[in-house]
């Protein structure tokens, strides 16, 4: 599924119109996490993240990870800066004020995924 | 010049995860059992009780000196040590976080530059608290420490500095440092720094933090 279906299916609100969120390959994976240090870790590349972490690094860290978009839940909105830095890497950037619980869900019905099982520590 | 012992993240009981042994009277005598000659007092998003620990540490013989701390955690969940050079200064940073008080250690509102910002205007030293644990700290939160956030210093865990885990924090070029974050007695002074300074007082501590002349601070 393209980003603009999922923006379009589930009402996303987008916050970098500067970009398009149609074209480029479908998203197939998502990972939910507000631990960058795990986003880093264990985010699949291609993937989107769900996250109410809206600090700048979140950029840096879904740019280092592949990540094909962020989408920002419960309500959680970036600085200017952050947007602006997102719009500036190419990163488009989503919201909603459903929880992350919530669009997990949505996602998964519209056939993402995660990355699988993690290993025991 | 003297070489003194310095734990600087020591929790009291007004932290709701210390144990409640932790009482300024017992931890200023642990303290000079150990050999401690600088303690720092820092309890989540409080200072409430570095006044009582330092009244204490001046009714005993050789009581450490105190310095008047906290550790804020910021809207992110990063623990960010503030080193003050009185408690005044301490508590103006507490009431501004205005963290509920029946969640001692909950989440400010503050970003992690806010908060070091709002350190630095009261006249403190502001240090990334044991950034080598995933638990709390930035880069566990933010995945790597910004590089536009002044720390003044990282904290290495107790067991992080017994791995040699300071090292891979060098490249920061910002000063390490390593306390023991005690929440039990036992534990006091399980890390430390020892310091190089004239007199156990803040601006030489800040100082030493710098190596600025002739100070100097290094993990034990």
């Amino acid at each position: 599924m393209t980003l603009g279906n999922i923006v379009s299916t589930l009402g996303l609100e987008v916050l970098t119109p500067e970009l398009s969120v149609n074209g480029g390959a479908d998203v197939e994976k998502g990972h939910a996490s507000d631990l960058l240090s795990d986003v880093l870790a264990h985010a699949p590349s291609g993937g989107i993240l769900l996250t109410i972490q809206v600090h700048m690094n979140v950029i840096a860290v879904a740019l280092h990870a592949g990540l094909s978009a962020v989408i920002f839940t419960e309500g959680m909105r970036p600085e200017e800066l952050v947007r602006l830095r997102a719009v500036q890497e190419g990163l488009p950037l989503l919201a909603t004020n459903e929880s992350t619980f919530e669009l997990a869900g949505r996602l998964y019905a519209l056939g993402l995924r995660g990355r699988g099982q993690a290993e025991s520590e | 010049m003297k070489r003194l012992a310095a734990d600087m993240h020591i929790h009291t009981v007004l932290s709701p995860c210390a144990s409640r042994e932790m009482e300024p009277p017992a931890i200023v005598r642990e303290a000079a059992r150990r050999g401690l000659a600088v303690i720092a007092v820092c309890d989540h998003n409080t200072a409430g009780n570095v006044r009582a620990v330092a009244d204490a540490a001046a009714m005993i013989p050789d009581g450490p000196a105190v310095i008047a701390g906290i550790e804020i955690t910021t809207v992110e969940e990063a623990h960010v040590l503030g080193w003050f050079r009185t408690p005044e200064d301490a508590c103006a940073v507490a009431g501004a976080l205005n963290v509920d008080t029946a969640l001692p250690s909950a989440a400010s509102r503050f970003t992690l530059s806010e908060t070091v910002d709002l350190i630095h205007r009261h006249g403190g030293l502001a240090v990334a608290a044991h950034v080598d644990r995933r638990s709390f700290s930035v880069p566990g939160q933010l995945g790597f420490i910004p590089t536009d956030v002044p720390f003044d210093g990282l904290e290495i865990s107790a067991a992080g500095a017994a791995r040699g885990k300071a090292a891979g924090f060098a490249a920061h070029g910002i000063p390490l440092v390593s306390s023991s974050d005690c929440h039990f007695l036992e534990d006091m002074g399980t890390g430390f720094i020892v310091l190089e300074v004239f007199a156990p007082t803040f601006d030489e501590i800040a100082k030493a933090l710098g190596m600025v002349e002739g100070r100097g601070c290094a993990i034990a």
